[in-house]
């Protein structure tokens, strides 16, 4: 067994924890735990924390649905929440939850879903945290989880509440716990309020500190209850500790709202149950497979592997399991050592003897079968190989099994086992007196063969016998034993017994007195006894024989008849009723009892002293019952042959008198017995029948009990089915639901028709296109007057059945309104046609916003048409949609040059300009608009364009970029007269500023040559006025030019031209500084002729000529002035300012060369001036450049 | 004549300027200075001639010959370290070139004076 002493905390806590409810459920819980809430006063001071299976992903309602069932608060527990009193907690989804520190802690889980057992895990915790303060409940639900929580809980000296599996939803989990007898409480859930309540007030929960671990004064007054359950239940707890006797014994009267222990023993006095409940409680057991696995790791290392390996193949290998509770140790060293004989590669022929003193632990553990998490610390290999997989247990193999032999066994009372390899005997002595720890460990001792084994548990060890066992590990507990067997340390408890333990279904009991070896001393006790002590017989009370010693046959002879022990009737003749008389006297006595007797043997006599003596069967002073008496026969005279004379022969015939009644009172008696045996056979056989009866009804039972479960399990699938199908018919409902809704509610007409086009369905709507009723289902269709006009509908209906392919059709009704009419195939969900489904869609306003849309269309396309502007409309990949007229005309290209172009490639690539890439393939995108974005571009063949553009990115349709506008405006003209005004506006400034500088220059010249102030002025204002004349020509010709004939007749004018002045020459436009400096020379020349020349007087003439002519540096322009009839004329003795300027204005303005003849007939003046820097087309703009 | 103003006496003047009549009184005017005027030219190219063959020390160019500009004219003193004296009846245009900008001008029609002090100036920059 491995009972486990349980943690206490030594530290008082203060103020008092909270007591802590926890609640287990899963199927069905919800409702278990409002029933419970619902009986729960609020203010009961307890916190209730509630594990159910949640599903993991999903949010848990489970905190709102139990607030409505409860006025405590509930919620739902977040990690760390401090527990409070009088509040409800609830798990949160996909969690593990733990009481740690008066504290509720949330984990993730760490078994995969499935495999979770969250309430165990809550109930572990609590009863680690509270011990014998944790009060758990397990609920409604299936599977097991819960149990192994509860079985920790009740090891802790808690206390389990389970639902009565009669009233939960689903009794698993209840039923589970409850087959474990670990239910301290089995009722309804709305009962159990009532009992928390009482538990809660009692003196256990609220401070079991006062009760518990007091071994100075270990277990006041609970002797009482230890002698009850000897006597009552043969169990003797008399050497187990007091402290954990008194805890567990409290305990039970918590449950039991009992707070004296009279009472209690009156209780147990009057329930017999309650004795066999208390007694299944003080032994609680907590065990496990592999438990301590590095302590079973020691054992196989130090003991099993060297065992295997030294044991000869086949040979037999005993190990003793003592207090193997419900037989998962005995099972895990059965593994380890058949794993270990398989490394060593050998078979032995392994027994091991398990054995324990509760019977009920023994009968789960003979049954070996347990839930998947008890197998957890095998890990997989080992669950694998010796256990089977039943519907979420494991049951162990057969050959595993067949290993193990159960047995009952008490340690401190029943003669142990022999020649054993190994003993374990874990966690068991810790329960009991040092005394009786001594006593078990000599016990081992004796029962190992020499070198054996001995494995305790962690908190145990050999005590002060380190004389007989050495460690082989002292920190996991494994020791060897040492020396001989010793019987002398040993005493077997058998004379305390009060109750033969039925022989184990192993080996059979030692027979101890064989099985003791002769010891000097016995033999010579047993050698003087025979020589010297008298002929005895040891009796029981009763008077049955039990050892005869020496020669007893001159006073006892076997009766006739059946055999017998009673002393007394073996008796000889004389000896029988005084014996008896004597034998019944001792009995109550403690002093012998001496009486003589005459023994009639044939005809002789002989004295005979017999002497009863009680003898004590143990140290101590025996129970009446157990007493024994020796009865010693010792000869007082030689025999006499003859009758003594002093004898009368009155008592004689008496005696002989009594002894004849007594013979024929036997016979009666006899024959009365054989009567009474005859009809016990009787009895007997008619027992065997009924036992084979019941063995029959007992067959038919589990026949019965296999086809309930599988009843059960059909049952259940059965449930999950019904359950699954109920799921399915609300999913359909409320699909046909939304159809309906979905139907009826859209403006959708909808006809659905079969295959011989009669109505089978009809939305609505569909009344307002057909006459329909809702009895027309099932009518033809063409039956029923239409206010649409669709003469086609059954047509096309009866071509969709043909070809499959849906119809469409736009269809007007009466009231004006376009329908979209479409006819589909009716599908089934096989694919078979069933019909047509026809649905009328009202497209009257979507027809209405098409024919907005082409309406607008065509506006924006007149406007873009009637604009002057050339306009662009691209598409987002920047093609040309559509040019407008003005256009194709400004840039001289036809629609099929442009349309579906990208504008790059417009014109052979003369729209390929940077500054419009840039415009469209960087700006715009950023901007939807861009306006007067101005650009210059030289275009093949029309030269210099300076464009203004205009562009707009439309809002985007769909997937497809925005359309853009580009509008064009081309503003080369207008840039060329800026441009030009601008030059003239220079040149005008220029020319006043020059005008003013040759004005000053004209006037300072004049001013040096004139000889008066009427002279200056003449000349001056002659001066003035030529230049004002050449200005007004070259303002009249535009300042583009003017003809040389034109300049020389205005000039010479006033001379008389066609008179006195000629002139003749071919029309040649001077440039208008030429035309300035020519005009400038003419008046020069006519100014001097007037003066001093042909005009002088009344006769002259002058003659001007001018002609192209071949010069040495190319063409030029030559002018002739040539005087005639004038005055003859003298060269001058100085050169006047006037020949000057001639030939100045000349070189340095005409740039060419002026010559002056004085020819005595006439002046003549030449010149010669390059063509080309003087005669152009008209005026050069570029200034400066 | 003005007396104030500044003669510079042999200082040997290119004038560039293509009206007679302005070129006349031009070179009247820097005599009057008692500049000694080495040649006249009323083009570039001339201009340009005549910078080459050197025996100046300074030039008074008109900024429009003919529409021409006097640029390279500019350019070509200098690149020889000779000063100028733009004489112009333009205003000025931010348009033109840092030389001609930057350079010394005197706004036609100019006094003696003015004439003298933008020689001076020119002379006194170099």
């Amino acid at each position: 067994v491995l009972h486990e002493e349980p943690r206490r905390d030594e530290t008082a806590q203060a103020p008092r924890p909270v007591p802590v409810v926890a609640l287990g459920a899963s199927a069905g819980g919800i409702e278990a735990l409002g029933q419970f809430f619902d009986a729960m006063p609020p203010d009961s001071g307890m916190a209730f924390v509630a594990v159910l299976h949640l599903d993991p992903t999903h949010e848990s309602q489970l905190a709102h649905i139990l607030s409505q069932r409860t006025a405590m608060p509930v919620l739902e527990i977040e990690d760390g929440m401090e527990i409070e009193r009088n509040r409800v907690y609830v798990i949160a989804p996909n969690a593990s939850l733990e009481v740690r520190d008066g504290h509720l802690r949330l984990s993730e889980p760490q078994v995969p879903r499935g495999q979770r057992r969250p309430v165990d895990v809550l109930f572990a915790s609590l009863a680690e945290e509270r011990q014998e303060r944790a009060i758990a409940i397990v609920l409604s639900g299936t599977g097991n989880n819960g149990t192994h929580g509860l079985k920790v809980v009740k090891g802790a000296g808690g206390c389990a509440l389970v639902q009565d599996p009669r009233t939960a939803r689903f009794d698993g989990m209840p039923r589970s716990a409850i087959d474990a007898g670990l239910a301290d409480y089995v009722l309804d859930a709305c009962a159990m309020p009532e009992v928390l309540m009482r538990l809660s007030r009692h003196g256990y929960f609220t401070d079991p500190d006062s009760i518990a671990g007091d071994e100075a004064a270990p277990g006041t007054g609970i002797e009482p209850i230890i002698t009850l359950l000897r006597t009552r239940e043969g169990r003797d707890f008399r050497q187990y500790k007091r402290g954990t006797l008194a805890r567990r014994i409290h305990r039970r009267m918590g449950l039991k709202s009992i707070d004296a222990i009279e009472e209690y023993v009156e209780l147990l006095r009057a329930e017999p149950v309650e004795a066999a409940a208390l007694a299944r409680d003080l032994t609680i057991t907590v065990t496990g497979f592999l438990r301590d696995p590095e302590a079973w790791e020691a054992l196989v290392a130090r003991v099993l592997a060297p065992l295997a390996a030294e044991r000869d193949d086949g040979a037999p290998v005993r190990m003793w399991v003592a207090g193997c509770a419900t037989g998962e140790e005995a099972y895990t060293l059965a593994m380890l050592m058949t794993e270990q004989a398989d490394t060593a590669g050998k078979a032995f022929d392994l027994k091991i003897f398990a054995t324990d003193s509760q019977a009920e632990s023994l009968g789960i553990a003979r049954e070996g079968v347990y839930p998947e998490a008890a197998l957890e610390a095998l890990g997989a290999e080992r669950r694998q190989r010796f256990f089977t997989k039943l519907d979420g247990t494991y049951e162990v193999q057969k050959a595993l099994r067949e290993l193990v032999v159960f047995a009952p066994h008490d340690l401190l009372r029943d003669p142990p086992f022999s020649r054993l390899d190994v003993v374990t005997c874990r966690n068991l002595m810790i329960y009991l007196q040092p005394e009786a720890q001594k006593r078990s460990i000599r016990l081992m001792h004796f029962a190992l063969r020499e070198g054996g084994a001995l494995f305790l548990g962690s908190a145990e060890s050999v005590g002060h016998h380190e004389e007989l066992f050495e460690p082989l590990s002292t920190k996991w507990r494994v020791f060897r034993r040492l020396g001989p067997t010793r019987h002398d340390i040993i005493d077997f408890p058998v004379l305390g017994s009060t109750r033969r333990p039925p022989a184990p279904d192993g080996p059979a009991r030692h027979d101890l007195p064989q099985a003791r070896q002769a010891t000097p001393a016995d033999l010579v006790r047993r050698t003087l006894s025979e020589r010297f002590a008298p002929a005895s017989v040891l009796v029981d009370r009763q008077g049955r024989a039990i050892y005869f010693h020496g020669a007893t046959g001159d006073f006892l002879e076997p009766p006739r008849g059946e055999p017998t022990r009673d002393v007394a009737a073996m008796a000889r003749d004389g000896l029988g009723a005084r014996l008896r008389g004597a034998l019944r006297r001792a009995a109550g006595a403690t002093e012998p009892v001496t009486f003589t007797a005459r023994i009639r043997q044939g005809a002789s006599r002989r004295e005979v002293l017999v002497t009863i003596a009680p003898v004590e069967p143990g140290p101590k002073p025996a129970r009446d019952a157990d007493r024994l008496l020796l009865v010693s026969f010792q000869p007082a005279a030689a025999p006499q042959a003859d009758m003594p004379a002093s004898e009368p022969e009155a008592a004689i015939a008496d005696d002989r008198l009594m002894e004849e009644e007594l013979r024929s009172t036997r016979a009666e008696l006899r024959i009365t017995i054989e009567q009474m045996e005859s009809a016990n056979e009787e009895l007997k056989a008619a027992n065997e029948e009924v036992t084979s009866m019941n063995e029959e009804l007992q067959s038919t039972n589990e026949e019965l009990e296999t086809s309930k479960e599988e009843l059960q399990s059909f049952n259940e699938e059965l449930h999950t089915i019904n359950s699954q199908l109920q799921y399915k018919v609300r999913e359909l409902q409320e699909t046909t639901d939304d159809l309906d809704n979905l139907l009826s509610g859209s403006d959708l007409a909808t006809l659905f028709l079969d295959i011989d086009l009669c109505i089978t369905w009809f939305s609505p709507k569909s009344r307002d296109l057909l006459d329909l009723l809702p009895s027309d289902v099932g009518r033809p269709a063409g039956s029923f007057a239409r206010k649409v006009d669709d003469p086609e509908l059954l047509v096309d209906a009866g071509k969709v059945l043909n070809t499959l392919a849906p119809r469409d059709a736009e269809v007007r009704s009466q009231d004006g309104r376009w329908f979209l009419r479409r006819i589909q195939p009716y599908r089934t969900h096989d694919s078979r046609i069933a019909g047509v489904v026809i649905t009328f869609t009202d497209i009257t306003e979507r027809k209405a916003a098409a024919d907005a849309v082409d309406e607008a269309r065509v506006f924006a396309e007149s406007i873009i048409g009637t604009l002057r502007q050339p306009l662009l409309v691209l598409d987002g990949e920047l093609r040309v949609e559509s040019a407008n007229p003005a256009f194709e005309e400004a840039f001289n290209l036809r629609p099929e040059d442009t349309l579906g172009r990208l504008v790059f490639d417009l014109d052979t690539g003369a729209w390929d300009i940077p500054e419009l890439r840039q415009l469209l393939l960087d700006i715009l995108p950023r901007n939807s608009e861009l306006n007067a974005f101005a650009i210059s571009h030289r275009f093949e063949g029309r030269g210099l364009r300076h464009l203004l553009l205009n562009a707009r990115r439309l809002p985007r349709r769909g997937e497809r970029p925005g359309q853009i506008l580009l509008a064009i405006e081309d503003i080369t003209d207008r840039v060329e007269a800026q441009d030009l005004r601008e030059v003239l506006i220079h040149e005008l400034s220029h020319r006043v500023k020059n005008t003013l500088a040759t004005v000053q220059a004209i006037a300072s010249h004049s001013a040096h040559q004139a000889r008066s102030l009427d002279d200056f002025q003449a000349s001056f204002n002659g001066r003035l006025q030529a230049l004002s004349r050449a200005h007004d020509l070259l303002v009249e010709a535009g300042w583009t030019g003017s003809d040389i004939g034109e300049l020389a007749h205005r000039t010479l004018d006033a001379y008389g031209v066609g008179e006195r002045v000629t002139l003749d020459g071919p029309p040649v436009t001077l440039r208008p500084q030429a035309g300035v400096a020519m005009v400038m020379i003419l008046h020069e020349l006519a100014t001097n002729a007037a003066k001093y020349g042909a005009l002088s007087g009344a006769e002259g003439h002058v003659s001007v000529m001018w002609r192209r002519a071949e010069g040495p540096g190319g063409e030029q322009l030559h002018l002739d002035w040539t005087e005639t009839a004038g005055p003859r004329v003298e060269k001058p003795s100085r050169r006047g300012f006037g020949t000057l300027l001639v030939e100045r204005l000349a070189s340095n303005d005409l740039h060419g060369e002026a010559s002056i003849d004085y020819d005595p007939t006439g002046l003549r003046c030449t010149l010669k001036l390059p063509w080309s820097a003087n005669i152009g087309p008209g005026p050069n703009n570029e200034v400066e450049t | 004549l003005n007396a104030e103003a500044q003669s510079f006496p042999g200082l040997r003047v290119l004038v560039v300027e293509d009206e007679a009549f302005i070129a006349l009184h031009v070179e009247d005017m820097l005599r009057a200075l008692s500049c000694e005027v080495i040649a006249t030219a009323s083009t570039v190219d001339a201009a340009l001639a005549c910078v080459r063959n050197g025996g100046i020390d300074c030039a008074l160019l008109d900024l429009n010959l003919h529409g021409a500009s006097v640029l390279p004219v500019a350019e070509a003193l200098a690149d020889f370290g000779l000063p100028f004296v733009l004489a112009t009846g333009s205003p000025r245009r931010e348009s033109d070139p840092a030389l001609l900008l930057d350079a010394r001008r005197v706004n036609k029609p100019f006094s003696l004076a003015s004439l003298s002090a933008a020689i001076g100036d020119a002379l006194s920059r170099k």
